[in-house]
C-alpha cells in the first residue's frame, strides 16, 4: 500500500509540476498574442502586432496586380488616414462596413493587415452571421 | 405592438411563473404538482402560439412589425424566410425559450423525484429568457406607426445569412443551449437534495443530449463558415464560436466525470461544479456576444444591443444561488477515497477531466481577454487564434495518448490480456508516423501530434471491432466516439497546416496550372436572371480526371453588397478549394477611328469604304425583353468582296448599350455604333481595334509642350480676347503652335457657347489628330488628347479572374470524425437512459 502511495505522490508531483508549466506556457502564449488597439500613429510608430480601427476611405479600394493584394485606406475620427494592404480574402461586406477592424503591423509606411474585422450597420446577425477574412 | 403576440409572451411567463411556485408548494403537498405540470404545459402551449404566430407574421410579410421588416423583405424564398425568425436577437430568444420548453415536457417526463426541485430552477432559467423578451418585444410595432407610414417591402436578410445552413444551425445551437440547462437544474436539485450519487444517473443521458446537440450545431456551424464564406477555413477562434465550445467542453468534462463518479466515487463536488459551470458559461457567453463589450472585436457581436443590463443580472443571480446551495452542503458532501495505481482508468480519467476543463477555462480566458486587459492595460487587447491553436495543441497531443490509452486500462488497473494488442496497435502507429513524416510532416511536435491522434484511432477502432464481434455493441459508444475524434484530431492538423494555397488569375480560356490542377475559366453564367452570377472553371486534375467549378460573386440588390461563395471539389484524400477574389469583364479594343453617315453616304476610313444603309427593325426578339435597332453598313476593301455588317443598339430597362460586330478579315477588329439620331437618319460609327490610339494624353500649361515622334505641340496660352462676359459673350480660343514634318503652323480650338471644337488633323504628321479634353481656365491649362492611327491597336483584354486556390488535405475527415463522434454519443445515450428507470417516481422528496 505504502509503495503505491508514494508512487501516487510521485505522479501527482509530476502532474503538478506539468500543469504549473502548462500555466506558465499558457500565460505567456497570452501576452505575446495580445493585440493591443491602438491609434493611426501609434501603429504606424511600432512595429509590433497592432488592432487598428476606423471607417474605409470611400473609393479607396483597388486591386494590386503584380503583389496580389488590396489595398484600400483608413480614416479615423479625427480624420487621420492610414494607408493598408491586405492579402487575404477580401470580406463579404467590404464597402459597406461602418467599421473596419485591421489587425497587422506596419512596415515600410505601409500598414500590412494579417485580419480585417468588418463591423456591419447595426443588425445582429444571428450566430454565424458574417466572416472574418483572414489567413489560415 | 402587435397584441396578440405580445399578450401571449406575456400569458408564458406568467405560467411559468405560477408553475415555479406550484412547484415549489408541492414539496409541502404533493397535491400541487398536478397543477404545477398544467401551468407548465399552458406556458409550453403559449409560447408554441406565438412562435407560430411570429412565423405566420413573417410568411405573410407583415411589415408593420419592426422586426419583420428589419430582418425579411419580399423576395426571399420560403425556406430562408422561414429562417428569418431567427436572423435577429428576439427571434433567437424565442427560439431558445420555444426549445426550452419544450425540451422540459420530456424533463418531467423523465426526472423521475427530482422532478419539483429541478422544475423550480429550470423553470427559472426559462423565465429569465422570456423576461428578455418582454423586455425586447419581437411584437412590437415601429415606433409612431400610422397607417401611412407601413412599409412596402422588408430590408431583407442579410445575404451571409441566405443559405441552406442558415435554417438548420441555429435550431440545433439553440436546443443544444437549452439542454444544457438539464444538468444545471438536476445539480442544483441534487444538492438541496442531498442526493450526492443518484443525481448522476438521472443526468447523464441529459448530458449525452447537451453533448449531441451542441457538438452538431458547432459543427454545423464550421461546414457552414468552410462551405460558404469563402476565406476557406471552418473555425476561427472568434468569441461567438468560442461561446459554444466552452459549455461543451465543460459538458464532455462532466459526462466523463460523472462516469468517474459512478465506477469509483470520486469527483463528486467537480461534477455538481461542472454541471453548474456549463449552463453558467451558455449565460455568460451570451453575455459576451449580446452586450457590446466585445463589440470591436468580433464580427459576431455588435453594438449594445439594450439588454445587457439584464444579462448581468441573469448570471448574478444564477451565480449566487448556485454558490449558496453549494456552500450549504459543501461539507456534507462524502470525500473521496481511493488507491488506484497511476496506471488505471481512474487516474488518466481524473488528468482528462482537468485537461478538458483547462482547454475549457484556456478558451474563455482568451475569448474574454478585451474584459481582462481593461484590468491593467488602458486600451483593451485581444488575443488571436494563433494564442488558441498555442495552446490548444499540447493538450491536444495529450488528451489524444489518453483516448488512445483508455481501451487498455480498467478502473482499478491495467488489463492483462491486453498488453499483446498494445503491442501490435504500437507498432502500427509506428508504421503510420513514419508514412506521414514521408509524406511531409516534419515539425517534432506535428510528428508527435500525429502519433497521439492515429494511436487514439487505432486503439479503439480495434476495440470498436472487438465490441462489434461479442455482440456488444451498445456499450461500444464511447470507443466510436473516440475514435471519431481521433479522427478529427488528425484532420484538423493536416487540413490546417498542410494545405497549400495560391493566389492566380485566370484569363478567359487559357488553361493555367495551379497546385498542381490546371483551371480554365470559362466565362460568367446566370442561367435566370435571380440566379447569382457563377464563374465557370473547368479543371483537370493530374490524374486526368475532369469536373466543373462554380464559384459565385454576386451583388445584394438590397443592401448592395458584393458576396462571394467559393466552391469545393471533394476528393478522398483532400478537398480543392477555389474562392473568387476578383473579376474584370473584358474591356474592348480602343477605338481606332469614326464616322459619321447619312443614309446612303459613304465614307472611307484607311482602305475601307463605309457605307449607311438603314435601319433595320425587324430583329426584335434578338434579345428577350429589349428593343433592338439593327444599323446595316456596308464595308467595302480592295481586293475583296463587299461585306454586309450589322452592329446594333439594344435598349432595356437596365440602359441602352451597343453591340459590337467583328469585322471580317481583322484580328480583332469590331464595328459598333456610336450614336445615331433616327428622325435626322445620322448615324455615327465606331471603328474599334484596326489600329491607331491615344498616343498621348496629357495636361499642359501655358508655354509647355509635348513631342510625339516627331511632332511638337506647344499651348500658347488661352486667347480671351473674345471674353466679354458682361456683353454675354462667353467664347474663347485655344491656340498651339504646332511643329511636323518640318513645318510650322498654328492650330486653334475653339470654345464657343462652352463646347469645345472637334479634333484637327495635323498636317505634316501622316493623319494625326490633335483634340482637347478638360480645360482648367484658373489654372491656365488644357488636357491634350493626340491621336496617332498608326500606333499599334492595344489588344482587347478579355475577361479575367482573380481566385484563391487552396488544398485542404484529409478535411473530410473532419467531418467524417463528426459523424462517428456523433453516433457514439448517440449509443452512449440509448444505453444510459435505461438507468433513469430504476430510480423511483415519486415518493422521498
Amino acid at each position: 500500500m505504502s509503495g503505491n502511495r508514494m508512487q501516487r505522490r510521485l505522479w501527482y508531483a509530476v502532474g503538478g509540476v506539468l500543469i504549473v508549466a502548462f500555466l506558465i506556457y499558457g500565460a505567456s502564449s497570452f501576452k505575446s498574442n495580445l493585440t493591443a488597439y491602438v491609434s493611426f500613429d501609434q501603429a504606424m510608430a511600432t512595429g509590433h502586432k497592432v488592432q487598428v480601427a476606423g471607417s474605409l476611405v470611400e473609393g479607396s479600394t483597388r486591386w494590386l496586380e503584380d503583389s496580389q493584394e488590396l489595398a484600400f485606406t483608413m480614416v479615423d475620427e479625427n480624420g487621420v488616414r492610414l494607408p493598408v494592404v491586405y492579402s487575404g480574402t477580401k470580406p463579404g461586406n467590404f464597402e459597406e462596413a461602418t467599421q473596419i477592424v485591421a489587425i497587422g503591423s506596419s512596415r515600410d509606411g505601409v500598414f500590412h493587415a494579417e485580419q480585417l474585422l468588418v463591423k456591419c450597420p447595426s443588425k445582429y446577425q444571428g450566430i454565424e452571421g458574417s466572416e472574418d477574412g483572414s489567413e489560415a | 405592438m402587435y397584441l396578440p403576440g405580445t399578450a401571449l409572451l406575456w400569458i408564458a411567463f406568467l405560467f411559468g411563473l405560477g408553475s415555479t411556485v406550484a412547484y415549489a408548494l408541492s414539496l409541502r403537498g404533493d397535491a400541487w404538482r398536478k397543477p404545477a405540470r398544467q401551468a407548465y404545459v399552458l406556458m409550453t402551449l403559449a409560447t408554441i402560439v406565438a412562435s407560430g404566430l411570429l412565423m405566420y407574421l413573417l410568411l405573410t410579410h407583415d411589415y408593420r412589425l419592426f422586426y419583420v421588416t428589419a430582418y425579411s423583405d419580399n423576395s426571399l424564398p420560403l425556406n430562408y424566410l422561414i429562417s428569418t425568425f431567427w436572423a435577429g436577437q428576439e427571434g433567437s430568444f424565442l427560439l431558445w425559450v420555444l426549445c426550452s420548453s419544450i425540451l422540459g415536457l420530456f424533463l418531467i417526463r423523465f426526472s423521475r423525484y427530482y422532478e419539483s426541485r429541478v422544475m423550480i430552477f429550470y423553470n427559472l432559467t426559462v423565465l429569465s429568457l422570456i423576461m428578455l423578451l418582454v423586455r425586447q418585444d419581437p411584437f412590437r410595432f415601429h415606433e409612431g406607426l400610422t397607417a401611412g407610414m407601413i412599409p412596402m417591402d422588408g430590408q431583407g436578410l442579410n445575404p451571409l445569412l441566405q443559405n441552406p445552413w442558415m435554417v438548420i444551425h441555429p435550431p440545433v445551437m439553440f436546443l443544444g443551449y437549452a439542454a444544457t440547462a438539464i444538468p444545471f437544474a438536476f445539480a442544483l436539485a441534487a444538492l438541496w437534495m442531498r442526493k450526492y450519487d443518484e443525481w448522476t444517473k438521472a443526468t447523464l443521458p441529459w448530458v449525452l443530449l447537451s453533448l449531441i446537440t451542441l457538438g452538431a450545431a458547432i459543427m454545423l456551424g464550421g461546414y457552414w463558415a468552410y462551405e460558404t464564406l469563402g476565406w476557406g477555413g471552418y473555425w476561427g477562434w472568434d468569441p461567438v464560436e468560442n461561446a459554444s465550445l466552452v459549455p461543451w467542453l465543460f459538458t464532455a468534462a462532466l459526462a466523463h466525470g460523472m462516469l468517474l463518479q459512478r465506477g469509483r466515487k470520486r469527483f463528486r463536488k467537480t461534477n455538481l461544479i461542472l454541471a453548474i459551470s456549463g449552463y453558467m458559461f451558455v449565460v455568460y457567453a451570451t453575455f459576451l456576444t449580446r452586450s457590446g463589450v466585445l463589440a470591436d472585436f468580433s464580427v459576431h457581436s455588435f453594438v449594445d444591443l439594450g439588454i445587457t443590463g439584464w444579462l448581468v443580472f441573469n448570471m448574478a443571480f444564477f451565480t449566487l444561488v448556485s454558490l449558496f446551495l453549494l456552500a450549504l452542503r459543501w461539507r456534507e458532501i462524502p470525500g473521496e477515497e481511493g488507491d488506484e495505481p497511476f496506471l488505471s482508468r481512474t487516474v488518466f480519467f481524473v488528468i482528462g477531466i482537468i485537461l478538458l476543463a483547462a482547454l475549457g477555462i484556456m478558451v474563455t480566458l482568451g475569448t474574454s481577454s478585451p474584459l481582462i486587459t481593461r484590468l491593467w492595460m488602458e486600451k483593451p487587447a485581444q488575443v488571436g487564434p494563433d494564442f488558441y491553436n498555442r495552446v490548444g495543441l499540447p493538450l491536444a497531443i495529450v488528451l489524444g495518448f489518453f483516448i488512445g490509452v483508455i481501451p487498455f486500462l480498467a478502473w482499478k488497473g491495467t488489463i492483462a490480456s491486453a498488453r499483446k494488442r498494445l503491442v501490435g496497435i504500437l507498432a502500427a502507429v509506428a508504421v503510420l508516423v513514419a508514412v506521414a513524416v514521408a509524406l511531409g510532416v516534419r515539425r517534432p511536435v506535428d510528428v508527435v501530434y500525429v502519433a497521439a491522434a492515429v494511436f487514439a484511432m487505432l486503439s479503439n477502432g480495434w476495440e470498436v471491432l472487438v465490441r462489434i464481434r461479442r455482440g456488444q455493441w451498445r456499450g461500444a459508444g464511447a470507443y466510436v466516439t473516440h475514435l471519431g475524434l481521433g479522427i478529427m484530431l488528425l484532420a484538423f492538423l493536416t487540413a490546417g497546416l498542410y494545405g497549400k494555397s495560391e493566389k492566380i488569375r485566370l484569363t478567359r480560356d487559357e488553361p493555367t496550372e495551379v497546385l498542381g490542377y490546371t483551371l480554365t475559366f470559362k466565362g460568367v453564367e446566370k442561367p435566370t436572371p435571380d440566379a447569382r452570377d457563377a464563374m465557370v472553371v473547368e479543371v483537370s486534375t493530374p490524374r486526368g480526371r475532369q469536373f466543373v467549378l462554380r464559384p459565385k460573386m454576386w451583388v445584394n440588390r438590397k443592401s448592395n453588397q458584393l458576396v462571394a461563395n467559393p466552391d469545393i471539389k471533394n476528393f478522398l484524400t483532400t478537398d480543392l478549394y477555389v474562392a473568387p477574389v476578383e473579376f474584370n469583364p473584358a474591356e474592348e479594343a480602343p477605338v481606332s477611328g469614326s464616322v459619321t453617315l447619312t443614309r446612303g453616304q459613304s465614307q472611307a476610313f484607311k482602305d475601307w469604304t463605309l457605307t449607311f444603309e438603314g435601319f433595320d427593325l425587324s430583329r426584335q426578339d434578338a434579345v428577350p425583353g429589349a428593343i433592338t435597332v439593327g444599323v446595316l453598313v456596308k464595308l467595302e476593301r480592295p481586293g475583296e468582296p463587299p461585306v454586309e455588317l450589322e452592329p446594333s443598339i439594344v435598349s432595356t430597362d437596365q440602359g441602352v448599350q451597343a453591340v459590337a460586330v467583328d469585322i471580317p478579315g481583322t484580328s480583332g477588329g469590331k464595328i459598333r455604333v456610336g450614336g445615331m439620331n433616327a428622325s435626322a437618319g445620322i448615324v455615327r460609327l465606331e471603328l474599334l481595334g484596326l489600329g491607331g490610339g491615344i498616343a498621348r494624353h496629357v495636361r499642359v500649361h501655358t508655354g509647355e509642350f509635348l513631342a510625339y515622334r516627331g511632332v511638337k505641340i506647344t499651348f500658347d496660352g488661352f486667347d480671351m480676347s473674345g471674353f466679354d462676359p458682361e456683353a454675354g459673350k462667353i467664347d474663347f480660343d485655344i491656340p498651339f503652335t504646332v511643329e511636323a514634318g518640318g513645318e510650322t503652323t498654328k492650330i486653334v480650338q475653339h470654345v464657343r457657347g462652352g463646347t469645345v471644337s472637334g479634333p484637327v488633323t495635323i498636317p505634316g504628321s501622316g493623319g494625326m489628330t490633335l483634340e482637347v479634353g478638360r480645360i482648367d481656365a484658373e489654372g491656365g491649362s488644357v488636357e491634350v488628347l493626340l491621336f496617332d492611327p498608326d500606333m499599334a491597336p492595344a489588344p482587347p483584354k478579355p475577361e479575367s479572374l482573380v481566385l484563391d486556390v487552396s488544398t485542404k488535405p484529409l478535411i473530410s475527415l473532419v467531418w467524417l470524425g463528426t459523424l462517428l463522434a456523433l453516433l457514439g454519443m448517440f449509443m452512449a445515450l440509448f444505453l444510459r437512459r435505461r438507468d433513469v428507470a430504476s430510480i423511483p417516481v415519486g415518493g422521498d422528496e
